[in-house]
């Protein structure tokens, strides 16, 4: 008996599951064929990674040209119409080249833009490196420099860091 | 007259300038104080003969001369008196004659105090300060003359030409273009010439490096006057970049104050070579060393400092920062590729002699943590570089110019700025030649365990977002370390002395106003970090279109549409200003005004954004459009920047500082006393 509503309770879940399913689908569906839906919130998001086609070096969503503003829009139907963002992206590189994305795309030469920054943090790594094996390397001991001891408040600092360590 | 009057007097300057140098070489050479002192005099001539040149553009600019091309270009009728004077910085020639004008002032001073306190470097300072005098005197002269007439010929071609062309007249325009709209703004008078005003700072202390490389002197004598003129313009240049992004923030409308334009970071590099500077000397300064390396960024810093100036100059980049076109490209690519050569040459030649004296004893010592700040610093310059050069270079072989954005710069200067802040949050309290990681744990357990409080904190009362959290935690262990030790120091001498806290602060920052400046603005940087932190990864916004009287919501707060009218100023500008109400849990806060601004003759737009703002946030309400027949619907993009007030404040705090740590520690007879007892 127990086992029977038990699997009653499971078809009834899976039912619920069922019509849950397709009413959320019914409902993307609705908002998706409806241009109402596209917010300027949504438009901006992608116009945001892209630049002006024509004003070099201004964001799509800031630029404030009658070319952008129908630029927008053009986002704003293509949207509606279901596209995704990235399909939106690659409609704007296709028609106006790759400049038009702020991220250049790993291809070809523009791996140098990323390639440079770790190169540079390596090379940098590899020069601090060896500086501080170098004087490691020919250990002396610490002195301070002429220039420091002649410095009236010098003596005065040194007492000041000296109490302090001692506090501690 | 005024035509003749500026040219001749651009033309004497330059002949003085070059005469200048001259004499210093020949005077160095022949050993004669003579020439040297003839030399430093051409010098001093060079600033009252710029200034009445200054002079002369400025009246031009202010009675509205329109027959000379450049007063044509900036300056208006319908434009302020102030604007109309500022506009001799609105455009390339007048911005090339700023620059000289500023460097002739500098190089006089400059020259003078070498001249009194370190003889033998007074011939070089004075032929590197008036080589790069000439140089841009040579292109205001020759190449972008500001007092160039405009002419029309027989043919009826109109030109611009600075000697009256055979069989033509002189065009008397009733009024000029006036500044670009985006120049029309109270952030004119201040910006440029303060950013200029660094990049001419820098050139003293590369001149006295070169002086130092070419006398032979590898002691750090150079450094002394070097020392307190870089200072100034890296405050100079620091206080010019903010009004910059201040003014981008308050007229672009983009809810942003820096946008990695390409010009941007063309400013910001000499900046990041500088401060590299800053902070090396003190090490060649304390224990002598990075000798070579100190050459090395101040070369650098000069050619980045000629080579921003090319950048926003030649218009070899666009930007919405960059006001001029021109072909003064070649010229400046030329100087630059010169100067470094040399600079480099003179360094191999004196290589040998520049071995450093001191030796770095531990990897936690404070040298050791310098050095990691110089290549932090080096490494964000690089990221910087390749960034603005590789939309030409990808120009140049791939054929298409490509945009270098944001994204990419945060993702690769983030985690450097984040270590950047880690080294603030440690050197103060590291120890000078040997030292331990035991010594330096010793000293950090008490702020770096507050800060963890801090950060357990943070995690459990802020939106989770694990970026602003670490950023956060940075800037509480900066922060706390920073009190700590001078607290630290506070308490010790008003215990010790038996003086009240305040008294007792007042005469430790005294003592040691080079530390304790430092301190300063390690907090005021502080304060940018948290303003940064708070519009990078705190900032909501959005944009939606209201009928009037209808409400936009955005982070608690209400933005009710009011009003939105529409009418023609004095000076032919179309405005069109809404009006609308912040309010938050019902209680109205503030009534601010978003406008947007036509200008016919530009055909260009600016928009003013309103903004609310308070210590803990701004509410930056842009008008986007609207709908003049009807009226009753416009689109606002709304900005929640939280925080991003506290950029301002920081800036304020570190210039304070900055200008403590230049004035120099005047120790008092009995605290030697006291120490030596």
């Amino acid at each position: 008996m127990q086992s029977k509503a038990r699997i009653i309770s499971g078809f009834s879940l899976f039912g619920a599951l069922i019509v849950l399913t397709a009413l959320a689908s019914l409902f993307t569906r609705a908002q998706a064929q409806t241009p109402a839906a596209v917010s300027d919130d949504d438009i901006n998001r992608i116009a945001n990674q892209l630049y002006c086609p024509v004003c070099e070096n201004i964001p799509l969503d800031v630029c404030p040209t009658e070319a952008c503003s129908r630029w927008r829009e053009a986002i704003r139907q293509k949207l509606a119409l279901g596209w995704s963002d990235q399909a939106i992206i690659d409609n704007f590189v296709e028609a106006y080249g790759a400049r038009v994305i702020g991220t250049p795309p790993k291809a070809g030469l523009n791996w140098l833009l990323y390639v440079t920054p770790p190169l540079a943090a390596i090379g940098l790594g590899a020069a601090a490196f060896m500086i501080l094996r170098k004087n490691r390397a020919t250990k002396s001991v610490p002195e301070i420099p002429a220039a420091d001891l002649k410095h009236p408040a010098e003596p005065y600092r040194k007492k000041l860091n000296d109490d302090i360590n001692r506090k501690e | 007259m005024s035509a003749d009057l500026g040219l001749g007097i651009l033309v004497l300057t330059l002949i003085v300038s070059l005469y200048a140098v001259s004499a210093a070489i020949a005077g160095s050479k022949m050993r004669s104080p003579l020439l040297v002192d003839s030399a430093r005099l051409a010098v001093m001539v060079t600033f009252p003969l710029l200034t009445s040149g200054v002079l002369i553009m400025v009246m031009l600019l202010v009675t509205g001369r329109f027959e000379f091309a450049y007063v044509y270009r900036v300056a208006s009728l319908s434009m302020p008196l102030y604007l109309n004077i500022t506009a001799l910085w609105g455009g390339q020639s007048g911005s090339l004659l700023l620059w000289a004008w500023l460097l002739s002032g500098a190089a006089a001073i400059a020259v003078h105090q070498a001249w009194k306190g370190e003889k033998p470097f007074t011939p070089w300072v004075t032929v590197v300060c008036m080589v790069t005098l000439a140089f841009f005197l040579l292109i205001v002269t020759f190449v972008d003359n500001p007092f160039a007439r405009i002419w029309a010929l027989s043919n009826g071609q109109v030109v611009q030409a600075l000697i009256h062309p055979n069989n033509s007249y002189l065009i008397y325009p009733p009024d000029g273009l006036g500044l670009n709209p985006l120049l029309r703004d109270p952030g004119m008078v201040f910006h440029p010439p303060l950013l200029y005003l660094g990049f001419v700072g820098f050139v003293i202390p590369f001149s006295f490096a070169i002086a130092s490389l070419i006398t032979g002197r590898n002691d750090s004598l150079w450094l002394k006057p070097a020392r307190k003129w870089a200072l100034a313009a890296w405050v100079f240049l620091s206080i010019g970049l903010v009004l910059g992004s201040r003014w981008a923030y308050t007229v672009l409308g983009w809810g942003g104050y820096w946008g990695w334009d390409p010009v941007e970071v063309a400013a910001l590099i000499p900046w990041l070579t500088g401060t590299a500077f800053v902070h090396s000397m003190i090490i060649q300064e304390k224990r002598t060393l990075f000798k070579r390396w100190n050459i090395v960024l101040i070369v650098l810093t000069y050619c980045m400092v000629i080579f921003g100036t090319f950048l926003t100059r030649s218009g070899v980049l666009d930007s919405v920062h960059a006001f001029s076109q021109s072909s003064i490209g070649p010229m400046f690519f030329v100087f630059i590729a010169l100067t470094f050569i040399v600079s480099l040459v003179l360094l191999l030649w004196r290589w040998r002699s520049l071995v450093s004296e001191g030796k770095m004893e531990s990897l936690f010592s404070r040298e050791s943590a310098f050095l990691f700040n110089n290549l932090l610093f080096v490494l964000l310059f690089l990221i910087c570089l390749t960034g603005i050069l590789f939309p030409l270079v990808s120009e140049l072989f791939a054929g298409t110019k490509m945009t270098v954005g944001p994204s990419w710069y945060k993702q690769t200067t983030g985690p450097v700025f984040a270590g950047l802040l880690l080294l603030m949050g440690v050197v103060p309290l590291t120890a000078w030649g040997s030292s331990t990681a035991k010594a330096l744990g010793r000293k950090i357990w008490k702020p770096a365990l507050a800060s963890l409080i801090v950060l357990g904190v943070l995690v459990f009362t802020t939106a989770l977002n694990w970026g602003g959290i670490l950023a956060l935690w940075l800037i509480s262990l900066v922060t706390l370390v920073t009190v700590y030790d001078y607290g630290n120091a506070v308490l010790l001498r008003s215990r010790s002395q038996k003086e009240n806290v305040f008294s007792a602060l007042v005469k430790v920052t005294s003592r040691n106003r080079h530390r304790y400046g430092g301190y300063i603005v390690h907090l005021g940087v502080v304060m940018i970090a948290l303003g940064v932190v708070g519009t990078e990864f705190y900032q909501a916004q959005t944009q939606m279109t209201v009928a009037t009287g209808g409400t936009i919501s955005l982070d608690g707060f209400e933005i009710k549409y009011k009003n939105l009218t529409q009418y023609t100023a004095a000076d032919g500008t179309d405005i069109a200003q809404a009006v609308v109400e912040i309010s938050r849990n019902g209680r109205i806060l503030a009534t601010i005004s978003p406008r947007r601004d036509y200008y016919p003759g530009y055909q260009q737009s600016v928009t003013i954004p309103g903004i609310y703002s308070t210590l803990a946030e701004d509410v930056y309400v842009v008008l986007i459009d609207w709908q003049p027949i009807a009226a009753d619907g416009a689109t606002f993009h709304v900005f929640h920047n939280p925080l991003v007030n506290w950029i301002w404040i920081g800036t304020i705090v570190m210039v304070l500082g900055s200008i403590l740590a230049i004035i120099p520690s005047r120790p008092k007879a009995n605290a030697v006393k006291l120490a030596e007892g």
